[in-house]
C-alpha cells in the first residue's frame, strides 16, 4: 500500500530465533501523524518487530526506511525514535522532573537544554504543575502522562508504545486509551502502538496491523478489518465464533448448503469451485429474529442462555447439531423457546 | 510501578549474552544502584569465591564506560571485593538496564590490590580506535576510584551534581 505520506517503511522483515521463525516477510508503512497499532497475542512477534524498528535488534533480512533513507546501520540513539514501555516504567525514587530528564541526561545533553525540554514535554501532556511531585504520589493516568512526557522529551520523530497500558484494569484502560489517542493526535507525532488487547487497539488506532506467528494477517482500519477479516483464523481471533460448515452449491451468487439449509453470501471468494468445502462465519450484528424461514440464511434452534449487555440481549441458540450460535437481540427471549434467526448475505463470510 | 529491574549483559556487538533480575535501590541524576543475588553456582575466582546468592550491589553511571559490582557475602554481608566491567555507557530504563561488555575487567580485593583481567580478549575485539581509547579511559577511572577501597563510596558517585 504505497503512500506518498508514508514516513516509516518496514520492508520484508525476517527474523529467526533458535530455528523458529519469529518474523516472516513483515511489511507495512506508517504515515505522518498516524497511530498504527500492532495487534497480536503473546508470541506473535510484535515486540520483536518493535525492537527491530527501534534498532535494539537486527533483522536477518529486510529494511527499515525513514523518509526513504535506510535506518539499518543507524544505532538506536541516532534514530530519534522514542519507546514507552509497559506499566509506564518510571523511577519510583525520583520526582516527575527527574524522571523526564533521565533519558536526556543519558544522551549527554546539557542541563540548560534538559530543563527547557522537560518543561516543554510536561506542558504537552498538561503535567507542568506536577514537576516536583514524587511519581509514587500520582494516579495511574498521571503516571501515564509522565511516561509519555519522558518519551517526548528527546523530541522524537516516531513514538513507539509497547503495551503502555499493560496490566491496568479494564475500566482504567478504556479511559486512558481514549485519552492517549486524543493526546497523540494533538501532538501529531506518528506512533506505533503495540498491544494484545483488541478493544484497546480499536480505540487507539487509526490503522491496525494484525500479527500472528510472525506474519501479517491483515492491515487496515478497524472498520475494514471487522467488516471483512481476511482469514478464518482472524475471524476467530476477532471473536466471530458463529460458524457453519458447508459445500458450495452455486458460485454466482455464492450459495452454500449447510446443516441449517442454504446460505447466500456477498463475500467475494476467488477461485472457489462447485462442491468445495467451506466454513461460513455468521456475523451477529445484523441478525434478526423471524417468524419463519426466509428462503435461506436462517438458523433454527432453542434459546439456552440470555445475558443483558447494554446494547441488547446476548442470546445463545442451540442448533441441535451440537453447535451454538450467538447474536444480540433487542428482546429478552425466554430460555427454552424456539427461534429462527436470519443472517443477511452481507453478514455471512465464507472461508475456504 | 515496582523496583524490579532486568539486567542485560550484551557482548561488544550488542548481542545479548546474559540476563538476570535485580532490584533498584536508588536512582539519581547521575546513575542507578541495583541489588542482585549472584544466580550462578559457587565460582572460585582469582583467590575469591563468588557464592550462589552473594549480594551484588551494582553501580551504573550515566555516560561512563564501566560498571562496578560490590560483592557482599551472602551470610555476613561483609564486602568480599569489587568486580568492575569496562563497558559502553549503560542504557538505563526504570525496569531494564543494558550494557555492552567490552571484556576488559578490574578485580579489586578488600586490601586494595587490583587485578586487570582479560586484556588479551579486549585486544581481539578489534574495536574502533576511539572506543578502545574510551574503554582504556574507563579502566583508568576505575583504578583511580578504587585506589583506596576504604574511602570508596557509591553514595558520593550517585550524588554528584
Amino acid at each position: 500500500m504505497p503512500d506518498v505520506q508514508a514516513v516509516l517503511k518496514v520492508v520484508d522483515i525476517h527474523k529467526h530465533y533458535e530455528g523458529q521463525s519469529l518474523l516472516c516477510g513483515v511489511s507495512f508503512e506508517v504515515q505522518a501523524g498516524e497511530i498504527l497499532c500492532l495487534l497480536g497475542s503473546s508470541g506473535s512477534g510484535k515486540s520483536t518487530l518493535l525492537r527491530i524498528i527501534a534498532g535494539l535488534e537486527t533483522a536477518e533480512r529486510g529494511n527499515i526506511l525513514w523518509g526513504g533513507q535506510s535506518m539499518d546501520d543507524l544505532p538506536v540513539h541516532q534514530r530519534n525514535f522514542s519507546l514507552m514501555f509497559q506499566e509506564y516504567a518510571l523511577f519510583p525514587h525520583m520526582n516527575v522532573f527527574s524522571n523526564v530528564a533521565f533519558g536526556l541526561r543519558m544522551r549527554g545533553i546539557s542541563e540548560g537544554i534538559i530543563s527547557k525540554r522537560v518543561e516543554q514535554a510536561l506542558a504537552m501532556v498538561d503535567m507542568s504543575a506536577f514537576k516536583n511531585r514524587r511519581v509514587t504520589d500520582l494516579s495511574g493516568g498521571e503516571q501515564q502522562r509522565v511516561a509519555l512526557a519522558r518519551a517526548l522529551a528527546p523530541e522524537p520523530r516516531l513514538l513507539m508504545l509497547d503495551e503502555p497500558l499493560g496490566a491496568l484494569d479494564r475500566s482504567l484502560k478504556e479511559q486512558l486509551s481514549s485519552e492517549l489517542r486524543t493526546l497523540l493526535h494533538r501532538l501529531g507525532i506518528p506512533a506505533i502502538y503495540v498491544t494484545h488487547d483488541q478493544q484497546e487497539a480499536f480505540t487507539v488506532s487509526d490503522r491496525l496491523v494484525i500479527l500472528h506467528e510472525g506474519k501479517i494477517q491483515q492491515q487496515g482500519t478497524t472498520k475494514d478489518i471487522l467488516s471483512h477479516p481476511a482469514s478464518l483464523w482472524l475471524a476467530e481471533f476477532l471473536g466471530f465464533t458463529n460458524q457453519l460448515r458447508g459445500e458450495v452449491k452455486t458460485v454466482f451468487p455464492l450459495k452454500i448448503e449447510t446443516s441449517q439449509g442454504l446460505f447466500q453470501t456477498n463475500n467475494l471468494v476467488f477461485n472457489i469451485k462447485l462442491g468445495q468445502k467451506v466454513t461460513l462465519v455468521l456475523k451477529p450484528e445484523h441478525a434478526k429474529v423471524v417468524r419463519q424461514n426466509e428462503n435461506g440464511n436462517t438458523i433454527s434452534g432453542k434459546v439456552i442462555d440470555v445475558t443483558f449487555r447494554g446494547d441488547g440481549y446476548l442470546t445463545k441458540i442451540w442448533l441441535g447439531s451440537g453447535q451454538v450460535v450467538t447474536f444480540t437481540s433487542p428482546h429478552n427471549h425466554k430460555i427454552g423457546s424456539s427461534l429462527q434467526v436470519v443472517f443477511p448475505p452481507e453478514s455471512v463470510l465464507c472461508y475456504v | 510501578m515496582s523496583d524490579n529491574v532486568i539486567l542485560i549483559k550484551r557482548d561488544h556487538s550488542g548481542k545479548e549474552v546474559w540476563r538476570y533480575s535485580g532490584r533498584m535501590l536508588r536512582a539519581t541524576k547521575t546513575g542507578v544502584l541495583v541489588e542482585a543475588p549472584f544466580n550462578r553456582a559457587d565460582l572460585p575466582f582469582h583467590g575469591l569465591v563468588f557464592k550462589h546468592n552473594d549480594r551484588f550491589v551494582e553501580l551504573y553511571l550515566i555516560g561512563y564506560w564501566f560498571n562496578i559490582y560490590e560483592i557482599h557475602d551472602r551470610d555476613t554481608d561483609t564486602i568480599e571485593g569489587w568486580y568492575c566491567n569496562v563497558t559502553r555507557p549503560p542504557i538505563i530504563q526504570p525496569n531494564q538496564i543494558a550494557y555492552d561488555d567490552l571484556a576488559l575487567d578490574l578485580l579489586v580485593y578488600p586490601n586494595g590490590r587490583q587485578l586487570v583481567l582479560d586484556e588479551d580478549e579486549f585486544e581481539k575485539l578489534n574495536l574502533l580506535p576511539q572506543d578502545q581509547e574510551r574503554a582504556r579511559k574507563g579502566l583508568n577511572q576505575l583504578k583511580e576510584l578504587l585506589k583506596n577501597p576504604t574511602l570508596f563510596s557509591f553514595k558520593e558517585l550517585l550524588e554528584r551534581d
